[in-house]
């Protein structure tokens, strides 16, 4: 398989504290790669570096290099903009604007950008919330506010929101820890029916949910990456000790 | 325990109790006598000519304010017009885009110009444009009144963008939404029913100065023509009519302020009714 996304001796910094230690690692194309490990190991720190998210922290210092394809995501001449274009994020709390509808929610990165062509909205809107399958609960009620789903429904509607500007890259930070297990359900449902179309990175602190749902697993302790390989291998026969404690629940 | 403790206990609860409501009465007390003697003395002149009249020479029965009424409207909307969108954007500003020396120093002049006694407001304002222009004028006035309005309304709008969770932000961000688009479209866009109530109050605050309007607008028994002339308004008049030697004055001084304090009254009130609106 094709590498989508290749981070280089990643380090990143936050003023004196040295977050993410000297990572390399590589993202297939079409595939679920879970990030996994304790709370404060930098998982989601790794994460929000692929699409740039701490431009907006003064304290936050990335090295290294992260390769989007062929685009360096550091480069000197690239936009974040155009990469928060190509790569995707879902939070850990179901965030829509609350402001809009359910409608203008999934068009909403056309309708802020200022780029939505008319008549495409109706289309937009049915395609990508027949993909989240939440079409059938919401379609009669289009116009309602979305703060008025539940929690389930709004991280599906944000996941509709996500996919709706065609990214290729889509970052999943913990999207069902706010979630019940019903809801939590469908999201990994959804996220096994994404892949044949995105590259997914998901953080999660559940790793029966890595388990489930990723094909590779990075396992990050202290800022370092201690192990990835493919999943089924790593939760059975681990090559790190630290791997099989954090796994078998000694430590975590 | 025993009893007599609790006995002792309920009598010194007692005491706090009628004490802090004592408290909040003499708070009140100022507010409803304030509302009372204006209400008293002005009421009796409020009639249509009030709002349709200029004021009549002394000696004639009558007459109003209505140039007055008009040019604290004109002057107020022009310093809306100057003072609300570098207030509002300044804040966006503040606290989208500022980091480090430059926002803490702008914050910190912010305050101190809030904290300037308004006479000086309108001295400066004498000093930057009536003298240069060689005249009172309304756009002088304008100007005096933009400036106490700014630093009201960057911090009021700063402090209402600042409640906007992050998390909204990076909704946007992350869907490819530059950062300017953003800061407005989402996070002042979230915020907008805070930021309106914040104007209101800076524009309710504006209307009744009438220190900066002394070495500025001047005030102008007629209507005026032009904006680089003299201007009346609702304060001014009050302050020149309230000082004036004759009766019938005094009773339009305080019809006057009894309309200046009903506006404020409703702007206050039209304030409140949208920060709670907001909640609900």
């Amino acid at each position: 398989m094709n590498s989508k996304l290749s981070l280089r001796d990643l380090n990143i910094h936050f003023g004196e504290n040295h977050a993410v230690k000297s990572v390399d690692m590589e993202v297939a194309e079409n595939s679920v790669t879970a990030i996994i490990g304790p709370s404060g190991c930098g998982k989601s720190t790794v994460l929000r570096s692929i699409n740039r998210m701490h431009d907006l922290t003064p304290s936050a210092r990335v090295t290294g290099t992260i390769m989007l394809d062929d685009t360096d995501i550091y480069g000197r001449n690239v936009d974040p903009v155009t990469i928060r274009r190509r790569v995707g994020m879902v939070f850990q709390k179901p965030n829509p604007f609350p402001a809009m509808s359910i409608y203008d929610n999934v068009i909403a990165g056309y309708k802020l950008n200022g780029v939505l062509k008319k008549g495409e909205a109706d289309e937009i809107v049915e395609s990508s919330l027949k993909r989240v399958a939440l079409w059938d609960e919401v379609k009669d009620r289009l116009r309602t506010g979305a703060v008025e789903l539940s929690g389930g429904q709004q991280q599906r509607l944000c996941i509709a929101r996500t996919i709706a500007v065609k990214p290729e890259v889509i970052l999943m930070d913990e999207p069902a820890s706010a979630l019940d297990p019903i809801s939590t359900l469908k999201i990994e449902e959804l996220i096994e029916e994404l892949k044949s179309k995105y590259t997914i990175v998901i953080v999660t602190h559940n790793m029966q949910q890595a388990a489930r749902v990723s094909d590779v697993t990075a396992f990050f302790y202290l800022g370092e990456l201690v192990e990835i390989g493919e999943t089924r291998k790593v939760f059975t026969n681990p090559e790190k000790k630290q791997t099989e404690d954090y796994i078998t629940g000694r430590f975590g | 325990m025993n009893l007599r403790s609790i006995a002792l206990r309920r009598v010194a609860n007692g005491a706090a109790t009628l004490l802090m409501g004592a408290a909040t009465l003499l708070v009140l007390l100022p507010l409803i006598i304030i509302f009372y003697h204006i209400i008293k003395m002005g009421i009796s002149s409020i009639n249509p000519d009030f709002f349709t009249q200029i004021p009549r020479p002394t000696g004639e029965e009558g007459g109003g304010m209505a140039n007055g009424i008009a040019g604290s409207a004109i002057m107020i909307g022009m310093a809306s017009l100057v003072g609300l969108p570098i207030g509002v954007f300044g804040a966006v500003y503040l606290t989208e885009y500022g980091t480090g020396k430059l926002s803490t120093t702008i914050r910190f002049c912010a305050d101190v110009l809030s904290g300037i006694p308004s006479i000086i407001t309108g001295m400066v304002a004498y000093g930057m444009l009536v003298v240069p222009m060689k005249g009172f004028s309304a756009l002088a006035g304008s100007f005096a009144l933009s400036l106490i309005m700014i630093p009201i309304v960057l911090r009021t709008t700063e402090e209402q963008l600042k409640m906007v969770p992050t998390t909204l932000r990076e909704a946007s961000l992350a869907l490819g939404v530059p950062l300017w688009r953003t800061s407005i479209k989402v996070t002042l866009r979230s915020a907008l029913t805070g930021v309106i109530t914040g104007t209101l109050l800076a524009i309710a605050r504006v209307a009744g100065e009438t220190a900066p309007l002394l070495f500025t607008a001047l005030g102008n028994q007629f209507w005026s023509k032009k904006l680089t002339e003299p201007m009346a308004a609702l304060p001014l008049q009050i302050f020149n009519f309230a000082i004036s030697p004759y009766e019938d004055w005094h009773r339009l001084a305080w019809a006057g302020a009894l309309v200046l304090v009903v506006l404020m009254f409703g702007l206050s009130l039209a304030a409140r009714w949208l920060g709670r609106s907001k909640h609900s």
